[in-house]
């Protein structure tokens, strides 16, 4: 996520939860998001800006009719009933407070366009209002599709409102075409999956598969049970039903899918025009469906392939710490590999990136972001409109939008390159170079090393070899002095001169760094050489100013934030270009 | 507008009023490091390094401002305070103790491998290695105790009270750094440095030598702020800002004739009346439609990067300015025309300069009094960081946060809960936002195929419309 950059962030003047923010993706492929805070107001936030490339964010304040004065507002959501224009429905549901302390009115309120616009107008919409009193307290809101199978086969889709409640229920308000309005359906006949819970219901997810003929359906309760089933959408029978039980409250859950096939490869690519036709499954093959669940204190749980292993296999991702509550998540491709990450935020102002690690086939935190307050939700939405999707997320405080840093747009679009070493490697070493020159720096010689010193010859024997360090080398950076380079490319590093010049804090060794951090042992003044090598690195440990010799079994000493790396073995690291740079 | 959050921030305690100009970042005790330094109207000055208080100077007057500069002329930064009751003080780090700091921390090295070798003869007990760096950490942070209070005070003089603007600089163009105050009974004054020839340099810790008094000029107006600033000709001006958004220029540098003029007249033994510097006013504009009497604040020298200044290089080398006022307007000023000016609802009463972007270009950073802080660059573009708290001071600059780590960019805000807030590492690389482009000719290799060559595939997807062209893109990031 270090390639994230704020883009925006929109101030609300009192804070929101984790169901008020909803985004609308508009017909013609636009994203805009809408935010609720507790007291009332809802702003809608939208990047403009078509005439050249420049973004303006925009955020205006809608005001919804028949929200009464005073009332708060608990969740809301959209969605848009046509596939081709925008016919938008947008819920609300809020509590009016009345003055006596006693009786509480709860109400979902449904907006739609009055006429069939072209276009999309807001303001429209949020004049437009049916009202339905409800009689408990709403919780999360959320929409599906309703299945409806004709004796020929055919399916139509009617996309109706969920909404879970204070009285451990369920239910689903469709829209009654001929009248108008909006009805609460019986849930048994159409929903058998959702019957009377231990507690209310915090978290909804659906996923349909096998065109619409299968319903996934998950739920995760206020006392930490959780419930996994499918539904045939012919017959609506469960086909199978399975359920868990947490020891806490469960913030979120998503089901997503990963797809088996690995993807397709960029030599026959597809005319993108006939893109959108094609179904995710026909490209990419059966989808492998997993289940994250997030619990508030407990560590976020990852069920993997639940069709096939039901709630039996799963990783638990390691926590950070155990004094934050884990508030929301989502699962995206963030750094353009294969594998998707997942994203939880915290409320401890942090957004946890897990990585899978397909060697050692496991989840690790693989970074952390901090924002300015505790986070409520977290998507990956295309804001902009520029097919590069953004993270959005919504703090206590407002939203906040990171786009991808401009600094990689060179890298981006061989991404998808079918090369073994994936891609990233090669941009992130490229982007390190690039920040050379943000620093007011000027490379003044670029120059690959000579490469046949004897250590040379040992180093690559261990990097084909079959030994351990198969597949541990890493492009690291070593600052020095001018006048040692042409020493250093002879002889290679010498560890028995460490801590000469700059001390040896983490051990007696070569340190390797990142470009950042190998400014500081350059010299002040003047050229500045930097010697880019590769170095063999497998396990690490925390060294000290009195490690001479590294433990059984070790070979790198870290500085604790992984920023320094010390090498002790003149045959794990070899030089292969310097980089001679000056201040401007 | 484009608005940020910011999260990386320090938060020191620091109590009592602070005015204007009693805060400042900068290298205090010449170890190439940036430090912050702030004064009260208690008479306290605090010193923070990285993320700790220094050094308390307490047992002053009023602090009205602070400098760091190379007021001596010695290639050392001497930290100048100037006490609203008309004392200046100038404390340093004395040479000598830095020198038996560093033998300390030799020494302490040397004691560090001392015990390293013992260890090395017997490796099996790892119980004492753990100690061992233990104490010598413990003792390393008594050393760093000791160090402490390394600022003192090597000079002391009485100037003219109620000072409340100072710049250290170069504003007759010798070479020499010279002190200029601005009092609030709308006189500026400067000063330069003398110290006494054919004498050791300290007698008893302090100096010997003093300000002497150079110019006095009196404006017409109050003075909202001073800054240097490099005419055409490359010679420096004061600009001191006046009500309403104008400013008046002081040029004070001698030309060579006047300077062999000047001999002639010393030999007179006439008196040190041979001031021939010019004076003159600015209303810029479109003054008139102002607020003749808003308070104004004004920042020179706003360097510009070489890449920007190539594409107008029929305007001067000369660089330009920014004038800000309370009533919210600020304006990017150059050759004494407008640019462009701004109009935001906030009032805004400090203005600084800080090339936050690292672009080679100077930004301009502005706050208001209710904590909105405007970031702009030479062409309008804007970022906005509101701090939800009023702030009573203001400043920006570069802050060391971490031993090692190199200076990084920061806003100070004092706020009203007796706190200082130093937001550090500003994340910001540009200050417009941009739409992804795709590199088309990477783009057209996927669509080169029989029917098409490869100028017919770059014109055919330059000529993708905006949908689909984000399909395709959408598609090729995450197959989806």
């Amino acid at each position: 996520m270090n390639n994230l950059k704020e883009a925006h962030y929109f101030h609300i003047p009192s804070q929101g939860n984790i169901y008020s923010l909803t985004d609308i993706k508009l017909s013609n492929g636009h994203t805009i998001v809408l935010i609720a805070s507790l007291k009332r107001e809802i702003f809608y936030f939208e990047y403009i800006g078509d005439t050249d490339d420049v973004l303006v964010p925009t955020t205006k304040e809608v005001s919804f009719t028949y929200i009464p004065s005073g009332a708060e507002i608990i969740s809301l959501n959209a969605f848009n009933k046509s596939s081709l224009n925008n016919e938008f429905v947008i819920g609300i549901t809020f509590i009016k407070n009345s003055n006596d302390s006693d009786t509480l009115e709860t109400f979902l309120n449904i907006y739609s366009q009055s006429e069939d616009h072209e276009d999309f107008n807001i303001e429209d919409i949020a004049q437009n209002c049916l009202t339905i009193g409800l009689n408990f307290i709403p919780y999360k809101l959320t929409h599906t599709e309703l299945v409806h199978w004709n004796n020929d086969g055919n399916a139509t889709r009617e996309i109706v409102f969920v909404l879970s409640g204070s009285d451990n229920m369920v239910h689903i308000y469709h829209e009654d075409t001929s009248q108008h309005i909006y009805k609460e359906l019986e849930t048994k006949e159409r929903f058998p999956e959702f019957g009377k819970t231990p507690s209310p219901v915090l978290w909804i997810d659906f996923y349909h598969i096998n065109n619409y003929t299968e319903r996934i359906t998950s739920f995760a309760c206020d006392c930490g049970y959780v419930k996994l089933l499918k539904i045939d959408t012919r017959t609506n029978k469960i086909i199978y039903n399975m359920s868990t039980r947490f020891g806490n409250s469960i913030s979120s859950l998503q089901l997503y899918a990963d797809f088996e096939k690995p993807a397709m490869d960029t030599k026959n690519c597809i005319d993108p025009l006939c893109l959108p036709e094609l179904k995710p499954e026909k490209r990419d093959g059966r989808p492998v469906i997993n289940l994250v669940v997030v619990n508030t204190i407990l560590p976020p749980v990852l069920f993997c392939h639940v069709l096939k292993y039901g709630l039996s296999d799963y990783h638990t991702l390691p926590r950070l710490d155990d004094c934050t509550v884990l508030s929301c998540c989502t699962v995206a491709n963030i750094d353009f590999c294969r594998k998707k990450e997942i994203l939880i935020g915290t409320s401890s102002d942090e957004i946890l990136l897990y990585k899978y690690d397909t060697t050692e086939s496991k989840w690790y935190l693989e970074e952390l972001k901090h924002i300015a307050a505790p986070i409520l939700c977290v998507k990956h939405l295309d804001l902009t409109g520029d097919g590069v999707r953004e993270l959005v997320v919504f703090s206590m405080k407002g939203l906040h939008v990171f786009q991808l840093d401009q600094a990689l747009r060179f890298g981006r679009l061989n991404l998808n390159d079918n090369a073994e070493n994936p891609t990233k490697h090669k941009v992130k070493i490229n982007k390190e170079l690039f920040n050379l020159f943000e620093n007011n720096n000027e490379i003044v010689k670029y120059e690959t090393l000579d490469t046949n010193s004897s250590e040379y010859e040992k180093l690559q024997r261990r990097i084909n070899g079959p030994l351990l360090y198969n597949g541990h080398s890493k492009m690291m950076f070593h600052g020095t002095k001018k006048q040692y380079v042409s020493g250093i490319c002879e002889n290679n590093f010498n560890w028995r001169l460490s801590g000469k010049s700059r001390g040896h804090k983490h051990g007696y060794g070569v340190n390797f760094t990142s470009i950042k951090f190998a400014q500081n042992f350059t010299a002040n003044w003047g050229t500045k050489a930097i010697i880019l090598a590769d170095v063999l690195c497998k396990n690490t440990f925390m060294g000290n100013s009195l490690t001479r010799v590294p433990p059984h079994h070790y070979d790198t000493s870290v500085r604790h934030d992984k920023k320094v790396y010390i090498k002790f073995d003149g045959a794990e690291f070899n030089t292969k270009y310097v980089i001679y740079l000056s201040r401007c | 507008m484009r608005a940020i959050s910011l999260v990386k921030k320090i938060e020191f305690e620091f109590s009592g009023n602070v005015a204007r100009n009693a805060l400042t970042l900068g290298d205090v005790d010449n170890d190439g490091k940036f430090e912050f330094v702030i004064g009260n109207d208690q008479g306290e000055v605090a010193i923070f390094k990285e993320q700790e208080r220094l050094q308390t100077i307490s047992n002053l007057s009023f602090v009205a401002c602070i400098a760091v500069g190379d007021i001596r002329n010695i290639n050392r930064n001497s930290l100048v305070i100037v006490t609203a009751d008309g004392w200046c003080y100038i404390y340093e780090v004395p040479e000598d103790t830095k020198d038996i700091i560093g033998n300390i921390r030799d020494s302490l090295s040397n004691l560090k491998v001392g015990i390293d070798e013992v260890e090395g003869q017997n490796q099996s007990s790892s119980n004492t290695e753990v100690n061992s760096t233990n104490e010598s950490v413990s003792s390393e942070k008594k050393n760093k105790k000791e160090i402490k209070n390394f600022l003192i005070c090597v000079h002391k003089q009485r100037i003219p009270s109620n000072v409340k603007n100072i710049i250290l600089g170069d504003i007759d163009n010798d070479g020499l750094v010279e002190m200029v105050v601005g009092l609030t009974d709308r006189v500026v004054r400067s000063y330069r440095w003398v110290s006494e020839p054919d004498k050791a340099e300290t007698l008893e810790g302090k100096l010997l030598g003093k300000f002497v008094a150079l110019y006095k000029w009196e404006c017409a107006n109050q003075i909202g702020s001073i800054t240097l600033h490099s005419g055409i000709d490359g010679n420096p001006s004061i600009l001191v800002a006046q009500p309403g958004g104008t400013f008046m220029r002081i040029k004070c540098q001698t030309d060579e004739e006047q300077k062999s003029e000047n001999i002639t007249n010393k030999a007179d033994c006439s008196s040190r009346d041979n001031f021939s510097g010019s004076i003159d006013y600015q209303s810029l504009g479109i003054s008139r439609m102002r607020n003749q009497n808003i308070s104004t604040e004004i920042i020179g020298d706003l360097k510009v990067s070489n890449i920007n200044q190539g594409s107008n290089t029929d305007m001067s080398k000369n660089t330009p300015y920014a004038i800000a006022t309370l009533d919210g307007t600020i304006m990017l000023v150059q050759n004494e025309i407008i640019l462009w000016a701004i109009a935001v609802d906030h009032q805004i009463f400090a203005l600084t300069k800080l090339d936050i972007t690292n672009n080679g270009s100077d930004d301009i950073v502005a706050c208001s009094w209710d904590g909105q802080t405007y970031i702009l660059d030479h062409e309008k573009n804007s970022v906005r960081f509101h701090l939800e708290e009023p702030v009573k001071a203001f400043h920006s600059g570069w802050y060391n946060v971490e031993d090692s780590e190199m200076p990084v960019t920061a806003l100070v805000y004092v706020t009203f809960k007796n706190t200082v807030i130093i937001y550090y590492d500003i994340p910001l690389k540009d200050l417009i936002c941009k739409r992804f482009e795709p590199d088309y000719h990477r783009l057209s290799e996927l669509f080169v195929n029989s029917n098409r060559n490869k100028e017919q595939a770059l014109e055919y997807v330059q000529n993708l419309d905006k949908k689909s062209r984000k399909d395709l893109i959408e598609y090729l990031l995450y197959n989806s």
